[in-house]
Parts: structure tokens; sequence; C-alpha cells
């Protein structure tokens, strides 16, 4: 029955992804489920992600298919995320940096090349990739009888990245190329042209064969993941009792987590192809446990730690992973198979399949959805 | 159209500034009438975040009574996740962009600019002009 209702959901999902229909405006900003504050109970489709090209603000949704699912989700999971970096006036920026390339020291300020970015910094995406997440969630996971509510904040970032030689050399050899285009005669001579409104010479500039290819190939050399990626998190959820049940408010959960990403292109399986090696360690102060012999709550202290395989395809990823958390005497386990299907830039599918923690051998499905739909294909500003 | 009193001195300059996560590309053309199609001078296009110094006019000649444009053109190659995020790339560039003008009577002056951005290919162009005096 579970595995019927989520087919009847994908198919209907897809369905409403390639008609004309206009959902509310309120939709415009969901994002897939991978905020910090929900990631720590353990409700997303993986517990291993990573902080890349998170929207400025976005609403984050999770439901479970069914209520006797391990955590007993109800489908008032919502989580907001933001990234500050975008919100804030950024001094000095340019291509080069947003990129983690940075020149020689003693270069010209004023007359700079592509080839005096020699340098990298390992450090340059911890601010670009911050943000901070609050969630509301109501689940019983397995601690209560009825579902019960939770207030999460989390955050997270990319404290560190690596790209290789070959990686940087092919992005500034295209640079090179894409600036020596621009400055064609071609290109002049469309900017020149004062028949041309601004919206034309646009169009005039993208439809023409060359732009496109280089422009292509730009994409994809800047697309290719850093070789290896540290992202950080931090998350709080605390637990806001249920007077009915004289339950008072009380400590939640804290996590502290860190993933590790090694990325190996492999172009052979896609233009935007990588293998994936993950490891990820998570220290976890967990609230939610019942006292057997007081019948209250108590807390206890745990680590996580596992690995996780990525297939990633240009629109596709599959992926493994497996987490222990030593708890206690007590040793529970989370493997857990999850799918990411991206049917266009307004609409992704996230699937997790397998046995999560307290789970007791059950199979679980978690589910999330992404409608960042757009509308509109240009945004036109005023004079200044 | 906005006018700068340049009267007989040269060299006249001009600087762009800007800060964005995207390659700008600016070009800069000198008619002789509003009304001409084809400019009489151009300075080359440059990359305003990497060559930030003044640029002179027509080769420092006198530019007394002629129509000045600049145009600079922004393509993003990073993903955006939605045009949300987009739109506050954008509001970076209005933000932080500038075009200056020195040389004339009146000493520096910043150039008003209007902006058009295209998510679709993630691009924007922005465009000043100013009659010269």
């Amino acid at each position: 029955m579970r595995h019927l209702k989520i087919l009847v959901l994908l198919i209907t999902s897809t369905v409403f992804a390639q008609t004309d229909t206009n959902p509310s405006a309120a939709l415009k900003n969901l994002a897939p489920p991978s905020s910090p504050a929900f990631v720590l109970m353990d409700l997303t489709p993986s517990n291993i992600i990573v902080p890349e090209n998170i929207q400025a603000f976005s609403i984050q949704t999770i439901s479970a298919f069914s209520g006797d699912s391990s955590n007993g989700l109800s489908n008032n999971n919502y989580a907001v995320e933001f990234q500050p970096y975008w919100y804030v006036k950024r001094e000095n920026m340019n291509f080069f940096k947003y990129n983690n390339l940075k020149p020689e020291k003693g270069s010209n300020e004023e007359n700079l090349k592509p080839s005096d970015y020699t340098c990298y910094n390992v450090f340059g995406d911890a601010w670009k990739r911050a943000s901070v997440s609050l969630a509301l969630m109501n689940g019983n996971f397995n601690v209560f009888e009825n579902a019960q509510s939770y207030v999460s904040v989390g955050a997270r970032t990319r404290l560190l990245s690596f790209k290789t030689n070959e990686q940087r050399n092919a992005i500034m050899s295209q640079y090179s190329a894409y600036e020596q285009f621009m400055s064609s005669q071609e290109v002049i001579m469309i900017f020149a042209n004062t028949d041309l409104t601004r919206p034309q010479k646009n169009t005039a500039i993208t439809n023409l064969e060359t732009y496109k290819t280089i422009a292509d190939d730009f994409e994809k050399a800047l697309n290719r993941k850093p070789l290896f990626a540290l992202d950080v998190a931090v998350a709080y959820s605390h637990f806001m009792g249920d007077k009915s049940q004289d339950l008072d408010d009380a400590f939640g959960r804290l996590g502290v987590w860190a993933s590790g990403d090694l990325a190996f292109y492999t172009p052979t399986i896609g233009d935007n192809g990588h293998i994936h090696f993950y490891g990820v360690f998570r220290y976890l102060r967990d609230g939610l446990n019942i006292n057997p012999e007081s019948g209250g709550l108590r807390i206890e202290e745990a680590i996580d730690y596992g690995a996780k395989l990525e297939l990633e395809l240009d629109n596709l990823s599959f992926a493994y992973e497996y987490i222990t958390r030593d708890i206690d005497n007590d040793n529970e386990k989370r493997s857990i198979g999850s799918i990411r299907y991206k049917i266009n830039n307004a609409f992704t599918l996230n699937g997790g399949f397998g046995r999560n923690f307290k789970s007791d051998g059950e199979t679980v499905a978690l589910f999330g959805i992404q409608w960042g739909i757009d509308f509109g294909s240009s945004v036109s500003l005023g004079s200044k | 159209m906005d006018s700068y009193q340049v009267g007989n001195n040269k060299p006249i300059k001009l600087k762009v500034a800007i800060a964005t996560e995207a390659i700008p590309m600016s070009y800069a053309f000198l008619y002789h009438t509003i009304d001409d199609k084809v400019p009489y001078a151009v300075i080359p296009p440059f990359d305003p975040t990497q060559k930030s110094g003044w640029k002179q006019l027509d080769g420092g000649n006198e530019v007394q009574s002629k129509i000045f444009r600049v145009m600079t053109f922004c393509r993003f190659f990073n993903p955006f996740p939605n045009e949300e995020t987009f739109k506050l790339a954008i509001k970076q560039i209005e933000d932080t962009y500038k075009v200056s003008i020195n040389g004339g009577d009146e000493g520096p002056l910043d150039m008003n600019f209007k902006v058009n951005a295209f998510y679709e290919g993630q691009t924007c162009i922005l465009e000043s002009e100013l009659k010269l005096t």
C-alpha cells in the first residue's frame, strides 16, 4: 500500500510539473528539505547534506506517507532557511573572488590578468554558503504516544573546499575565451547599434552560436565540484511540551556535525557526472528519551558516524548512506537509500527509503518536494 | 539626456566600478550626434573589476559636442537556485555600479544608468548616456 502511495504521488507530481498550472506565489520559495533544523530530527531523505546552491530564502516541508512511520510525522513540518550573504552588500566582489581565486600578492590591482589568479582561498565558501534555518515540527519520534511539537534552529556552511590546479586553470582559460569573444568586433557592433533596445541587444548577443558554446563550456567548468569539501552544521530542537499530557517544555535535541565530500568528476556518465564519497561525524545530545523508571524524559549523548556513496548524474542522483549511532550501551543504525530527480528548474523530487534510527527494523519512507516555481523570464528595473 | 560640460578640456576620462559575482564587460562609444547609428570612437571593451583605472575618451582628443554612451553587460556563470536569489544579485549590481566621467569644467560626475535584467540567460545590461557640451 505504501509503495502504491509513493507511485501515485510521483505520477501526479510529474503531471502537475508538466502543466501550465500556476501555483500560488506562496509556493515560490519552497526548497528541498535539507536544512539542519530538519536533519537534526532525522527527518530528511539524507542525513548527509551539502550546503550547495541554497536559495537566498526558502520554505521547506517534509511529510511521511503514513501515520505509522517511525517518527509518527504529521503533515505540519515546515522550515525556513535563508542565506545572509545575499542580503548584505559585498565590497570588492568579483567573479574570481566569488569562485575563491585570488591574485598573487603584489599584483597590479588596477590591471589584473586571469593568469594573476594563481592562489585559492580554501575558506572562501564559509560566508557565501552560510545559512540559518528555523523549523516547526510535529511528530512522536517513537517517544510519545501522540505527535508533539518542536521548534528547531540551525545553521550550516561549507567550512573549506579545495579545487585542483586543473580545475582552476580550466576556469581561467574559460574566462579568457569569454573576454576575448566579448571584445570581438561582432559583439562591439551589437552594443554600438543605437537602433537596438537593451533587451534586443541582450537577445542578439545571447543568440550568437559562439556565445552559446563559450557560455556552455564555462558553466560546465564552474559546475565541477571541488575535489574535497568540508561542511559543518549545528542545530537545536526544543520540545514544546503538552499540557494535556502534563508534559512541560524541555530540552529536545542538540547536534553538531561535519561531513566531508570527496568528489570525482566522471564526464563519461554525464556532463555534470560525479561520484561522491562522503564521511559524516555528528555529536548528539538527545533529550527525547523516556526514562523507564520515572516515565519522564532523560538526556542521552550519542556519536553518529557513517558514510555515503552517491552517484550524481545531470538531473538524477542515487545514494546510499549508512550511519551508526553510539548511544550509551546501545547501538542504532540508519540505513537509507535516497533518490533525487530534478524534473526541471522549478521542480525537484527527493525521496528516502530504508531503516531510520529507532525504527525497529521497519522500513520508512520520507519524501520532500521542491516547488521553486518562478514566473516570467526577466525582470526590468527602473532607472537610477 | 543629461549633459556634462567638458569645454575645451582634454583628455576626458571614464571610470567604471562594480562589485558583482558576474563577469561584467564595459563598452564606451562616442557619436557625433544623437542620431548617429555608428560611433566614431570606441574604448576597447574591458572588465571593470579587472581594469579599474581611468580610460581616455577618443585617445585623449577633445570631445566637445559629442554624445557619449557607456554599456555594461553582466553574465552570471554560477547557477542560481531561483529568481529571487538572482534579483538579489542584481540589486548588488545596482547598489555598487558607478560610471564616472572626469576632466571637464565640472570635475568628476557620476552618470545615471538604466538596468534590464534577464533571469533566463542570467544576464543584465546597464546603460548610461551623456551629452558632452
